[in-house]
């Protein structure tokens, strides 16, 4: 019989890497919410849930405001709007108002909801001779698509590289991350231009200050390590005395 | 003849696409960055360092989380909680070249917590997951003896009482030094060699360990 060696984990599978990934995606997930929104969201929707509940069981019992005289006389002395007793007509003549001035005199009884049809929308009396918009809604329109501002520079700063133009790529860089620093982006191309800027340009001060911001807005984690030891040897080329 | 400046562009010009794409292979990470550093990098919100922290440390961590589980999917669990607790309570942190042996008694802590919820769930009948017993979790050139052994070494730490066995598998399965398997266990030195004692004494009746060095 051999004996186990020591410490028995040389005998046993190390952890699956996979796994570690999985916890840290995890992990920036659970971090995006702040931990004090987390308990507010529960309880708004607990209270959502117990207002429901209490609606639910409290509706039937509760008195027909349309009878109520005195809501209708308290509703018209405010002045508050009363729906329409109709749709009201769409094309033809004059379009009439959806909602009139409510008055203590005019003030009857509450009138039904609208009937379930068309969504109409009211976009005020027309003037002579204007066009008159549309009072049935339309599909909507299209939303615009986003422009890719920091993928195109990211693609010129790339052929500006591939053709020799290493000044030019990191002008375009440097936009890139003046000007969208919230893109996801913005700190990888900081890196690139770190290194442009110690390796090609001869600026390891500029190249320090590129490294710094790019870890401060974050680069893939691919790039992490790299970022570290290249910052490291900026940091250690701005210090060196000039030859 | 292409000029210098010219050919190292030449040796870089992949780099814009090779560094932003996502399925680039993990770099090695940088050895120089102290752990000292880095903590205090990540007090002052650098996720950076943060990042450069868990990918030095989580391996071995949810190692040891495994090995005191059984359980994979449940060690991946502690991990995460474990990193979730140590991110948000770094300022507590004392001694920041000390943050793997404070991560591991974060560790340790949530292992026990499961332990205890695994036991209630058993007293009331229900199964709790354990599906990696030690000798499943071999390595695959393991011999069959080995194999044999650590099944019944798994038998009997789980006879042993819960601060017994995470004692023992922290210092003869993980090989930490006793004083951090005190500091895991949160427990004095005295209290933890006690531990040991018992525990050794009654593993050794049934599994042969090779003579300590």
């Amino acid at each position: 019989m051999s004996p186990l060696p020591r410490p028995v984990k040389q005998v046993l599978v190390p952890p699956d890497e996979a796994a570690v990934g999985r916890a840290w995606v995890r992990l920036e997930t659970t971090r995006r919410v702040p931990t004090t929104v987390r308990p507010a969201i529960a309880w708004a929707a607990f209270a959502a849930l117990a207002a429901a509940g209490v609606a639910l069981v409290v509706r039937p019992a509760a008195p027909a405001p349309a009878s109520s005289a005195a809501a209708s006389a308290v509703g018209g002395a405010l002045g508050l709007a009363r729906a329409p007793a109709s749709p009201p007509p769409v094309g033809g003549g004059e379009a009439a108002a959806l909602v009139s001035e409510g008055s203590a005199a005019a003030a009857g009884s509450v009138t039904a909801p609208p009937r379930a049809g068309p969504r109409v929308f009211w976009h005020g009396r027309p003037t002579a001779g204007a066009a008159r918009p549309s009072l049935v809604e339309g599909p909507a329109p299209a939303p615009e698509q986003p422009v890719d501002e920091a993928g195109a520079l990211l693609a010129s700063a790339d052929d500006a590289w591939r053709a020799g133009q290493t000044t030019r790529a990191a002008t375009l860089l440097a936009e890139l991350a003046a000007h969208h620093a919230d893109d996801a982006r913005a700190g990888a191309a900081l890196y690139l231009l770190g290194q442009m800027q110690l390796d090609v340009l001869g600026q390891p001060a500029e190249a320090v200050a590129s490294f710094q911001r790019a870890l401060q807005l974050g680069v893939p984690d691919d790039v992490v390590g790299p970022l570290w030891t290249a910052l490291e040897q900026a940091q250690r080329s701005a210090e060196a005395p000039a030859p | 003849m292409s000029s210098p400046r010219q050919s190292v562009e030449d040796e870089r010009a992949p780099a814009l696409v090779v560094r932003l794409r996502p399925d680039a292979p993990p770099p090695r990470l940088p050895e120089g960055v102290d752990t000292a550093e880095l903590v205090a990098r990540a007090r002052a919100g650098e996720r950076s360092a943060e990042s450069i922290l868990y990918r030095r440390y989580a391996a071995g961590l949810l190692e040891v989380a495994q090995h005191l589980l059984r359980s994979p999917a449940a060690a991946e669990d502690v991990l995460h909680d474990a990193f979730l607790l140590a991110f948000s309570r770094l300022a507590q942190l004392k001694q920041p070249a000390q943050f793997r042996a404070w991560t591991l008694a974060i560790v340790v802590s949530l292992v026990r917590k499961r332990l205890r919820r695994q036991r209630l769930l058993r007293w009331v009948g229900l199964e709790a997951v354990d599906d990696a017993p030690l000798h499943l979790q071999a390595r695959d050139g393991a011999s069959v003896e080995a194999r044999g052994e650590l099944a019944v070494l798994d038998g009997v730490l789980r006879a042993l009482p819960v601060p017994l066995r995470l004692a023992w598998t922290l210092r003869h399965v993980e090989g930490e030094k006793l004083e951090a398997v005190a500091a895991a266990m949160g427990k004095s030195l005295a209290t933890t060699k006690r531990y040991l004692s018992k525990a050794e004494a009654h593993v050794e009746r049934h599994v042969a360990l090779e003579e300590s060095p």
